[in-house]
């Protein structure tokens, strides 16, 4: 059988570069959680502030390499008591390899793999602060907009799962991305 | 992907049956058992229907808890098959003598209800007397079982066969963690109080429990080093338990099953005060001072002792750091102890128990040699069926120690 000639596309060059990504937003706890027995009625609080910081290297072929950390506030409550009140919120940090790729244009997908820091921030008679470090994952996808040759404004979703601990919040970020360095 | 795989693992849970459900138990008329039936009630009976299910023996025996102001009363059956179990609440009704209850199997998630009949001619007239003999064939056990919440149908039938066994010396049915792990999916958590009250109806005779300090040094009750899904409920607190005092424990933290963690005191308190059981075997998970465990230790002691009850509580050695902390006590040797090192490390805490672990063996010999010096041998800890009747049938171990007293139970009471 004769063989066709395949013609070959070459792809964009592109230049290797690290983009520095960083973003703010909300959380929503989104894991079962019972409190009911310990929990001051309606005391139970899911939303929060989150943050996060990347780093990603964007090799020339699709698959991007990266680092991530930030924070939320996964849930906080309160207890009253006959022997007083207190409150506890449970924090996260996370501390992930993240990989990454642009499945269209301006639109990417993440994939992190890493540990969670918790941080448990007690005050109940007296205050306590304890962590652990636990495993978890997180999937992400943002959009992307061009502002100049370095910097992109866009949005992101994102879910976080510390799955050693059952913990998982789902989060809504506005996202800064600075490509910090590029080279040949 | 490991997100996805990790996020669809499969739970298991085992959701216990609602016995309240047979109308002829609850009706109006019922009556509690005499002492004497439940006694002579007790023994080795042949399975007739549902032998199948639960193998051809089973050995079935009373146990109580004292709860508030009551005093409640189990009739459990243990069975050598996939460490099958029943427990029932048992009462008469017009001469007749009724058993209600659920079974379970430990080696799955499989449970349902059990209902039984003991009729006025099957032996309830004679279980009834007052002084009551029972002989092979006297009683006869009919009854019905079912799987999870559904009606039972499936006929089962016991047949009284003999006495249970029991050796000249006592032998020690010792559950670990207080009555069984969480990951067997028990109605009540591990290490804590509703577990000690629970255990003999397990088999139990006596039970091993994990002492650990609070930041503020109370002893309390809790296995693992750190606080965490496997023993509670989620909390918010994370980390090493002796981060926090026992107060925001307390207000804080429930165990799997909804349960506060108990103090040292209030899981010997439930032990000495509410329970039938004879030992504690006190696991200590911490490197420190065991004076303080000590001083509860003798406290209730003395307690036990006032309220005539025949009890021991031992100090666990289960390592070197322990071992040398308990020689540093002041009487450490008129102090009650089991040691899990060396036979010499044995002599030297003048510890009343040797407790190897089953994988050195049976070691008959060494076992001889300290029956010999008038102290006692359990080995720790036994959770394959087929190594406890081993242990029971050819070792001469003065106590078994295991995630299912259920299994130990069956072996030993059917022992010849």
């Amino acid at each position: 059988m004769a063989q066709r000639k395949v013609k070959k596309t070459p792809l964009p060059k592109r230049k290797p570069s690290f983009v520095l990504q960083a973003g703010g937003g909300i959380s929503y706890y989104s894991a079962a959680v019972n409190l009911s027995s310990v929990a001051y009625p309606g005391s139970l609080n899911k939303w929060s502030p989150t943050g996060s910081l990347r780093m990603m290297w964007y090799p020339r072929y699709r698959l991007r390499l990266g680092l991530e950390t930030g924070f939320t506030n996964f849930y906080r409550y309160k207890v009253r008591d006959t022997s007083g009140q207190g409150q506890v919120s449970l924090q996260a940090i996370p501390v992930m390899i993240v990989w990454s790729m642009q499945v269209l244009p301006r639109l990417n997908i993440y994939a992190g793999f890493g540990s969670y820091r918790l941080n448990t921030h007690l005050v109940y008679r007296g205050k306590v602060n304890s962590y652990d470090w636990v495993l978890g994952s997180n999937i992400a996808v943002s959009y992307t907009l061009p502002l100049s040759k370095r910097l992109g404004l866009g949005a992101e979703a994102k879910w976080m799962n510390a799955f050693e601990t059952k913990d998982a919040a789902f989060a809504l970020q506005v996202q800064l991305a600075w490509k910090v360095f590029q080279w040949d | 992907m490991i997100t996805l795989v990790v996020s669809c693992k499969k739970g298991y849970q085992v959701t216990m049956p609602n016995t309240g459900t047979w109308g002829l138990f609850n009706s109006p008329g019922t009556a509690a058992l005499p002492p004497a039936a439940r006694a002579a009630m007790e023994g080795v009976y042949d399975v007739g229907n549902g032998s199948d299910v639960f193998g051809s023996l089973t050995a079935i025996k009373w146990s109580y808890a004292i709860v508030g102001n009551d005093t409640s009363f189990h009739v459990s059956g243990f069975f050598g098959t996939d460490i099958a179990y029943f427990v029932c609440e048992g009462r008469q009704l017009n001469g007749n003598i009724l058993l209600n209850g659920y079974w379970r199997k430990m080696v799955s998630t499989e449970t349902g209800l059990v209902r039984l009949t003991v009729t006025d001619a099957n032996g309830a007239a004679l279980l009834l007397t007052p002084s009551p003999v029972i002989n092979a064939g006297d009683v006869v056990i009919n009854g019905v079982f079912g799987n999870g919440q559904e009606e039972p149908q499936q006929p089962i039938r016991f047949t009284y066969k003999r006495k249970l066994y029991h050796s000249a010396t006592p032998f020690n049915i010792l559950a670990h963690r207080s009555g069984g792990r969480n990951s067997d999916l028990l109605p009540v958590s591990e290490n804590s109080v509703e577990m000690i009250l629970k255990t003999a109806e397990f088999g139990s005779t006596g039970i091993e429990i994990d002492v650990r300090f609070t930041k503020d040094g109370i002893p309390i009750i809790y296995h693992d080093n750190d606080l965490n899904l496997r023993e509670t409920q989620k909390s918010g607190l994370v980390g090493p338990i002796e981060n926090y005092t026992y107060a925001e424990l307390s207000a804080f933290v429930r165990l799997i099953h909804g349960e506060r963690i108990p103090t040292l005191r209030q899981a010997l308190s439930a032990f000495v005060d509410q329970t039938q059981l004879n030992f504690v075997w006190l696991d200590t998970k911490y490197i420190g001072s065991l004076e303080r465990v000590r001083t509860i230790q003798q406290e209730f002691l003395q307690r036990a002792a006032q309220h005539g009850r025949n009890v021991e509580i031992v100090i666990g050695l289960p390592g070197q750091e322990q071992f040398n902390n308990f020689l540093s006590l002041t009487n450490f040797a008129s102090t009650p102890s089991l040691c899990e090192l060396s036979v010499e490390n044995l002599h030297q805490a003048n510890s009343l128990i040797w407790a190897p672990r089953f994988t050195e063996g049976t070691q008959n010999d060494k076992v001889a040699a300290i029956h010999a010096e008038g102290k006692r041998a359990f080995v720790w800890t036994l959770d394959v069926p087929e190594f406890i009747e081993q242990y029971i049938n050819e070792g001469h171990f003065d106590g078994i120690l295991s995630n299912y007293p259920s299994c130990t139970a069956f072996y030993y009471y059917v022992h010849q």
